[in-house]
């Protein structure tokens, strides 16, 4: 039947031809249309929960990858600098596919003045200041705002980041270049200006190959080209198997354009990979073809006889090395599916070009005259036959050989580490991973971490707890900058109040938050409808393992969180409770306070703190000098503009004061009923709404400046234990009073369990029960369960790769043991493989984790041709050591041929860009050669010491003969 | 007095050069579209301000507005969590901010003003009364059966967040129809429509006003609901300690 396929290609050679080129037109055009994709988000698995998450949270916070520009300078602060600053903020903020920007020209920034307030952009106005003395003004105001340091400028004011937030649904390595093209023309000598964070990183990867591919498939051309020359040393020999190569690359490059898919990290591997694999079929068919030509006049002939022989295995070795690479199915990175897919489909257009091109090719050779029939024989390779006469003598040598090789192995096999760090994709000293050190040195990463909370985000108690959770959050190692809006609200809160502390009211908040009205920045942290809100922070490492223990320990932290928290005001509950109540209080206060100083690495010791906090939060009365502190504030207010009553005379108001305050300290306390009715005593007259107006007004400076003084009081016992020069740190002192500010509240926020253990029988009455559910989200989790993922479905499709194959040899052996025999050398290999990992320390990633699956398709085919030819030689040979002699002078030269082009065909990717990409070509280019050297070795002892059933059919039938 | 006269000056003014409208210069069209938008002493006047986003939610809010010459306040009356919130601007751009919740009055700072004003699409500064030629140099780019289409740069040293604008005025009464706003790099980033202009006593007024932020997609509507001229509101009512009232 093949015969007769073959010489219907024959007969229509010339339409065959034609067709071909055709073909090769079309799809060559495809090919200059192809699209890269580096999109890190759509690299994953889409229908996984977690992805599915990322991608809503990417959609409802418009935006969810974060790049980073990097712009380097002797000073930030100098005038050259932030011009440049200002100007890469402007032009990045109209770049279709980037929704925010923030920068230290535009960061929203809160100030206390005074008797004022300023929200506005960090540089006021957008102006560069113009003196040296405005740029130091700027410069220190920068750089004693932690919000800013290490945020958006280095600690040493060495370099500034922009930070951008790209769009859901934008192409991010055409954004990426985009903002590279246009930073480019804004700074043309750019050396100080580099790009970082995961979108960068992709880009950087993904144009990175495409570039590699432009050099390495000329290169891997050459090689095989070197290859084919040494061995067939005829043109057709060479340039044959290397037209097949090529159009299958073309077509299958062709066809990814066709079907709308794009070429990203690891596909843009495949031309590469295709073009090594691709030849072995052309090379095993030439072999055979010019072993059988020499017998034969014509080549029609030959061709048929070739095909006729050859056509089993060409299709067994194909599906088989289809069967390798579709297994990649299993991954959970779409990319390797694709890759996996993509490529499969690459081999299937190898085979179907070497069955129609390659016989109309070869059909137009001229005849020659046959020489004599043993030529065939002496066609055999001889140095390779004695190796076979030595392996056949010490068979069994060779399998203790094969055992001692497996218990090596099986040693290295636990000492795989898992663990990808993806900043090694970039090649070390590139600007890419300088950019990206800095970024984690200086910066805190690039990677967010990402807290996402569901709740009523308006309400008080679910801000003070997001806040607790962003500040545990700074805790864990590797993670800082930990933000919310909650925080956002606090600093407002500080501006406006003096307390770095989220209001005890929702009319606080919601006061609060109208400063921040129609600002970008709320956006990118609460959703419209203030379900859902986002604390967000930075992870300095982009390895697998250190990201699993931050993302794990966070994950831990949120698990113990109650979903419910009660809420209630302390002024409801009676004396008798409100103590034990208050040493939770306490407790928590110095909990707050030791994460505040953990945050900047300053251990103290839990109880000292614990007792300041105490004998502040039990304190009854205010220390001498604190009243006549509170009656000077009072009377000030009187006087001002801002008094609800005018009061022209400073003794008046002074006077007025006075009654108050002594009211406030006789009964530890004042109500604006009790204001209401002095002001009424003091200025006879005022009406009831007057009155009124004021006491509201009185009532809130007084808690307010009596809480200052209180917190004050309690600070200055908390500097005392304290390192010296400590309180030089004004936003530590910020934090600080803010943590102590908790023991002026009135609402109260506690476990619901803590809640009903101290209310006793009295249950929930009169509280309010708050729910808050936080998960974690972004990046991080993500990664961390693709890699969990990893090793499971590497070992289940390199399992499914196994399983397929044995089935399909044992069907055309006809026989289990000779499927099983099969097998057994690229098994070893894969064990060889796993060891070498395992000793020379190579990380199990995305990459290395596919060689398995693909070495199982590709060293499979060495058997297949070996054991196809053994059957054939022990056919006509009648003699099983004749057979393997024979075998391994004629087919095992073709599988040394063979794995030399496919192995060298990977070493090129030792010259790729990527570290991970030059650790997966070298051990899959050792995989083909040892795999080789098995099947030459350890395959023929396996089959000559467990005889499979072929045996018995090739010695009955030698009387036939 | 004077004020009312020079009101009946620019009136007579204005009724008489609309005749010859087509010899106006940039700068004089200019001149009384200042003159019909600061025609009245002082105004108060109720709206309700709704806040339309990219994917059409829509927030209402309302305001109380007092202005008499540079004098303004505004005061928010809906939503319940924003209700009480006020600005009042003094002359020398001083702005103070009144929040409720902690019955405090802050002055703000004054760059405020060419920022949008609690989430609207108009600045702090649209919502006062502008004095346009103070601000921008005109040129007269055409003059159709309805309107005068003038092109405005802002002056050198104002600092503005738009740098050019075009405006359709009226050719009946000077009353802006419509206004779009360009940034430095020319790229149309706003326009506001002027809708349902009537005359109400002696003053053209809109009954509503629609602005649309072309890069975020966001628009604002305001609709005015009451409106009174002339009323002789007091200086006290322009003080922190009104504001808080």
């Amino acid at each position: 039947m093949i015969k007769s396929f073959t010489g219907f290609i024959i007969r229509h050679r010339v339409t065959v031809i034609i067709v071909m080129v055709l073909l090769s037109l079309f799809f060559g055009y495809q090919v200059t249309r192809v699209k890269l994709n580096a999109d890190f988000s759509s690299y994953l698995q889409q229908n996984n929960p977690l992805v599915e998450q990322f991608n809503r949270i990417g959609k409802i916070f418009a935006g969810k990858s974060i790049t980073m520009v990097l712009v380097e300078s002797n000073d930030v602060f100098s005038a050259d600098t932030l011009s440049l600053l200002k100007k890469l903020t402007a032009v990045y903020e109209n770049v279709k596919g980037v929704s925010y920007v923030t920068s230290l020209i535009n960061v929203l920034d809160f100030k206390r003045t005074g008797q004022g307030l300023e929200v506005g952009r960090l540089l006021r106005g957008g102006k560069i200041p113009d003196s040296p003395k405005a740029l130091k003004r700027f410069r220190d105001y920068v750089m004693s705002n932690e919000r800013y340091v290490g945020n958006l400028v280095s600690k040493d004011g060495k370099a500034a980041i922009i930070v951008l937030r790209l769009s859901a649904g934008a192409s991010e390595i055409k954004v990426i270049n985009k903002l590279q093209r246009i930073t480019d023309k804004i700074a043309p000598s750019g050396d100080n200006i580099s790009f970082g964070g995961m979108p960068s990183l992709m880009g950087a990867m993904t144009t990175l190959i495409s570039e590699n591919m432009r050099i390495l498939v000329p290169i891997i051309l050459i090689i095989i080209f070197l290859i084919l020359f040494v061995s067939f040393r005829k043109p057709g020999g060479v340039l044959l198997p290397l037209t097949i190569v090529i159009l299958a690359t073309v077509f299958t490059m062709g066809l990814i354009t066709l079907f709308g898919l794009t070429i990203d990290l690891i596909t843009g591997l495949m031309p590469v990979i295709l073009i090594a694999l691709g030849s072995a079929d052309g090379i095993h068919f030439m072999k055979r073809y010019y072993e059988i030509r020499k017998s034969l006049e014509k080549p029609n002939d030959a061709i048929k006889e070739t095909m006729s022989e050859m056509w089993l295995p060409f299709v067994i070795t194909t599906v088989t090395t289809m069967v390798g690479f579709s297994s990649l199915v299993i991954s959970q990175f779409s990319v390797i599916k694709q890759f996996g897919l993509v490529t499969a489909l690459g081999l299937f257009f190898a085979l179907a070009v070497t069955f129609t091109l390659l016989p109309a090719l070869l059909s137009f050779a001229r005849n020659r005259t046959p020489g004599p029939g043993k030529a065939a024989v002496k066609n055999s390779n001889p140095f390779m036959e004695r190796a076979g006469e030595l392996i056949y003598k010490n068979r069994i040598l060779v399998l203790i050989f094969a055992m001692v090789i497996i218990g090596i192995s099986v040693a290295g096999i636990p000492m795989i580490v898992k663990d990808v760090d993806w900043s090694l994709c970039l090649q070390k000293g590139s600007k890419a991973h300088k950019a990206e050190m800095l970024l984690r040195k200086k910066f805190g990463g690039s990677v967010p971490i990402q807290v996402l909370v569901k709740g009523d985000i308006d309400d008080p108690v679910t801000l003070k707890i997001m806040r607790r959770v962003a500040r545990y959050l700074n805790t864990v190692p590797l993670v800082s900058k930990s933000r919310s809006i909650a925080d956002i609200i606090s600093e407002m809160n500080y501006a406006m109040n003096g307390r770095y502390t989220v209001p005890e009211t929702r009319d606080g908040v919601a006061n609060l938050l109208f400063l921040m009205e129609g600002n970008s920045l709320l956006e990118q942290m609460v959703t419209s409808d203030g379900r859902e809100a986002l604390i967000q922070g930075r992870l300095a490492t982009m390895a697998t393992r250190p990201m699993v223990t931050a993302v794990e320990q966070i994950n831990r932290y949120l698990g113990e969180l109650p979903g419910t928290f009660v809420s209630f005001d302390l002024r409801n509950i009676p004396p008798v409770k409100r103590e034990a109540f208050l040493r939770i209080r306490a407790q928590k206060i110095t909990d707050s306070l030791q994460r505040t100083l953990k945050a900047r690495n300053i251990k103290i010791d839990s109880s000292i703190i614990e007792k300041v906090v105490n004998a502040a939060v039990f304190r009854k009365k205010m220390q001498t000098g604190a009243y006549s502190e509170l009656q000077g504030i009072i009377a000030g207010y009187l006087v001002s503009d801002e008094s609800d009553i005018k009061i022209v005379s400073a003794s008046g108001a002074r006077e007025l004061a006075g009654r108050i305050v002594k009211k406030f300290k006789k009964t530890r306390g004042i109500s604006p009923e009790q204001i209401a009715s002095i002001v009424k005593s003091e200025i006879p007259g005022t009406s009831d709404e007057d009155a009124a107006y004021l006491s509201g007004s009185l009532g809130q400076l007084i808690s307010g400046t009596a809480g200052n003084i209180k917190v004050g009081a309690a600070f200055e016992g908390l500097k005392k234990i304290l390192i010296p020069g400590l309180e030089e740190n004004k936003d530590l002192v910020r934090d600080l009073k803010g943590d102590l500010w908790e023991m002026n509240e009135n609402l109260m926020v506690i476990n619901r369990e803590a809640y009903l253990k101290i209310s006793g029988g009295a249950g929930l009455e009169g509280t309010r029960e708050v729910r808050i559910i936080m998960n974690q989200t972004g990046l991080a989790p993500v990664l961390n369960h693709m890699e969990a993922a990893l090793a499971p479905s590497q070992i289940y499709s390199m399992l499914l790769a196994l399983i397929v194959v044995i089935l399909l040899l044992s069907l055309v052996q006809r026989s289990m043991v000779g499927g099983l025999i099969s097998v057994i050398p690229i098994s070893l290999t894969i064990l060889v493989n796993f060891a070498v990992m395992g000793f020379s320390g190579i990380g199990l990633d995305s990459f290395t984790s596919m060689i398995a699956s693909i070495a199982v398709g590709l060293g499979i085919d060495y058997a297949v041709h070996f054991t196809s030819r053994f059957r054939m030689e022990l056919y006509s040979l009648k003699d099983e050591r004749l057979a393997l002699k024979k075998t391994m002078g004629t087919t095992g030269v073709a599988i040394i041929i063979n794995a030399l082009t496919v192995g060298l065909g990977f070493t090129v990717l030792l010259l790729a860009g990527g570290q991970h990409i030059r650790r997966f070509g070298g051990l899959t280019a050792l995989t083909m050669f040892i795999s080789a050297l098995f099947t030459l070795t350890v395959l023929p002892a396996l089959i000559i010491v467990f005889k499979p059933k072929y045996f018995k059919k090739a010695v009955k039938i030698k009387g036939d003969m | 007095m004077k004020k009312t006269a020079a009101i009946i000056i620019i009136l007579i003014l204005t009724i008489s050069f609309s005749a010859a409208a087509e010899e106006l210069t940039a700068r004089e069209i200019l001149g009384k579209i200042d003159s019909v938008i600061n025609a009245p002493k002082d105004r108060e006047l109720k709206a309700k301000l709704i806040l339309i986003d990219r994917q059409g939610n829509k927030k209402e809010r309302e305001i109380v507005m007092i202005q008499k010459g540079e004098k303004r306040m505004i005061k928010f009356l809906s939503p319940a969590s924003q209700r009480g919130i006020a600005f009042l601007n003094l002359p020398g751009n001083r702005i103070y901010l009144y929040l409720p919740a902690f019955r405090r009055v802050r002055r703000i700072a004054s760059d405020i003003k060419n920022r949008k004003f609690a989430g609207t699409d108009f600045t702090y500064e649209d919502l006062g009364n502008l004095n346009y030629a103070d601000e921008y140099d005109p040129v007269l780019e055409e003059t159709t059966g309805e309107y005068f289409v003038l092109e405005l740069k802002k002056k050198e040293e104002q600092k503005k967040e738009y740098s050019r604008l075009k405006i359709w005025v009226r050719r009946d009464n000077f009353y802006i129809k419509r206004a779009e706003y360009y940034d430095k790099n020319n790229r149309l980033r706003k326009t506001v429509e002027w809708k349902r202009i009537k005359k109400i006593g002696n003053y053209w007024v809109a009954g509503e006003i629609e602005a649309h932020d072309l890069k975020n997609d966001h628009r604002t509507k305001i609709i005015l609901s009451e409106v009174k001229f002339d009323t002789g509101l007091k200086d006290a009512l322009f003080t922190a300690r009104y504001l808080k009232r």
